[in-house]
């Protein structure tokens, strides 16, 4: 009998996950891209780029963002410690992204304005903090782009109790959206003698993307003649010493450094 | 008389007139605490907003404190994560909901709600979460200053009720907090400087837990205490508590 490795089963369903990336999402990496760099070329003029997952695991997009060797320091990772994993994944998810004006304290309490650039990554995009989020950010005159996945959110019954009041998908509200194909239930591996699915993808797919978008922004900037500031791994001799002017300059602007 | 004199002289006959006007409400309280106790059940202290996270940390863990209880260290509404944010955070309706949930707070348990101000969302929420879910609800609060507050303060729960004066509470102990806090008038500035509220609360919360002390005591029972961890034989003695409590207690 055809037995099917479960480890191999999960990194070929990723490996698939992002060639469809690869085959369908570059239109909308370049898109978003321009407009990421548009905005970091203004920061003088204060324009701010934002990245913010509003959700348990989702918020995970923005560790990504924070202080990490080969990323970008322009950037304000908004890292909220009630919608994270960090401080009680059970309210959490169970509770708090669920709280009406919970976004909009966060958007204020990191200043998110108008001109301002807000990546929203929500694979599901359908709870409350991150609906909340992106109309919100909308209404001030902020971009939103969004890394998403609009398979998995029209899988969600629009009448479900955690949706926002709206009914509407994270895809329907953004203004450019790259879809990250997490299939709706995010489990992928079947394995044999169980009913439920295990092994999600969502990180490593939301997570993928973000990191090809942070690569097309800088390759733009760099073609424009700006070379943008980027982090050293804190860990390599002179390392501290070369993040320190980026540290010095964006330490107080953005919270979660 | 310079600052330094009035703030002193301020904060003793503020913490007198507590020992006088509210010895009573203090004893109905440290009565409640004791029954939860004899039942085995958990005190849960939530400071529901900015600096009112502090009464919690103050019964918690702390040498000649109780050990069954349960701090509600909610970040979103404590200034560590964020002070301008818990700001915020303290004035969303739904928020105490799930706070209260996600720490078990139950059946027969007790809830200490403590905000001198006693008029935030957060507050007033805990307090009638609380009581639907079971809880005996205590609450520390200034009458004072909540009275001087007008309905319409954004501030305020929706209800536009006062933590005080809520029928979800079971007893409440005003802390005498006069309006807005701070005490000492100096000449040349508008805003008055030394907020007198933890003081005040640290002081009642620590005579509920030395009447229950003794209260216990005088039916033969030895309440669980902290020792401290920095003096000798302190470690050993609490090594029973933490194994008892350190998985029903979130963050000890």
């Amino acid at each position: 009998m055809n037995e099917v490795n479960p480890a191999t089963a999960f990194l070929e369903t990723v490996q698939s996950a992002l060639t469809k990336v690869i085959s369908s999402e570059v239109k909308n990496l370049e898109a978003a891209a321009d407009v990421i760099a548009d905005c970091i070329l203004e920061e003088d003029k204060g324009r701010v780029f934002h990245v913010w997952g509003p959700g348990g695991h989702s918020s995970i997009i923005a560790e990504e963002a924070l202080y990490r060797k080969g990323g970008l320091a322009c950037v304000n990772p908004i890292l909220d410690p009630g919608i994270s994993l960090s401080h009680g994944a059970l309210k959490e998810i169970n509770g708090l992204e669920r709280v009406e004006g919970y976004a909009r304290a966060v958007l204020d309490y990191h200043q998110v304005k108008t001109g301002d650039v807000l990546l929203l990554g929500s694979a599901y995009g359908v709870n409350v903090v991150t609906i909340e989020a992106a109309l919100e950010a909308k209404q001030r005159g902020v971009t939103v782009i969004a890394i998403t996945s609009p398979e998995f959110s029209r899988s969600v019954d629009r009448n479900h109790p955690g949706r926002h009041k709206s009914k509407k998908n994270l895809y329907e509200v953004a203004d450019i959206t790259i879809n990250s194909f997490v299939p709706p239930g995010d489990a992928v591996v079947k394995i044999p003698g169980l009913d439920q699915k295990v092994s999600p993808i969502g990180t490593i797919m939301q997570c993928a993307v973000f990191q090809a978008l942070v690569a097309l922004v800088v390759d733009k900037l760099v073609k424009r003649g700006v070379k943008p500031p980027i982090w050293t791994n804190a860990l390599e001799i002179g390392g501290v010493e070369a993040n320190r002017k980026y540290i010095k300059k964006y330490y107080g602007k953005f919270k979660s450094l | 008389m310079d600052g330094f004199e009035f703030y002193k002289e301020t904060v003793v006959e503020l913490l007198d007139s507590i020992a006088r006007m509210e010895r009573e409400k203090i004893d109905r309280a440290a009565d409640i605490v004791a029954t939860a106790l004899k039942e085995d059940k958990l005190i849960h202290v939530f400071g529901t907003g900015g600096h009112s996270f502090m009464a919690a940390e103050e019964m918690f863990y702390r040498a000649g404190g109780l050990v069954p209880v349960n701090p509600i260290f909610e970040q979103g509404v404590t200034t560590t994560h964020g002070a301008l944010r818990s700001t915020m955070l303290e004035r969303l309706p739904g928020y105490a909901g799930p706070v209260l949930e996600y720490y078990g707070v139950g059946e027969g348990d007790v809830l200490i709600v403590s905000n001198a101000y006693g008029i935030n969302s957060v507050t007033i929420d805990a307090a009638i979460e609380g009581k639907k879910r079971g809880c005996q609800v205590i609450a520390i609060t200034s009458s004072e200053h909540a009275q001087k507050v007008p309905p319409s303060h954004p501030a305020r729960h929706p209800s536009k009720r006062n933590l005080f004066q809520l029928k979800e509470v079971d007893v409440y102990i005003d802390c005498h907090m006069p309006y807005g806090d701070a005490v000492v008038a100096l000449n040349g500035l508008q805003q008055k400087v030394g907020p007198v509220s933890t003081i005040l609360v640290s002081f009642i919360l620590n005579e509920i837990v030395i009447t229950v002390a003794e209260k216990l005591l005088a039916q033969g029972i030895v309440p669980p205490i902290w020792s401290s961890e920095n003096v000798v034989g302190g470690a050993e003695r609490n090594r029973e508590f933490k194994k008892l409590y350190f998985n029903r207690i979130k963050h000890l």
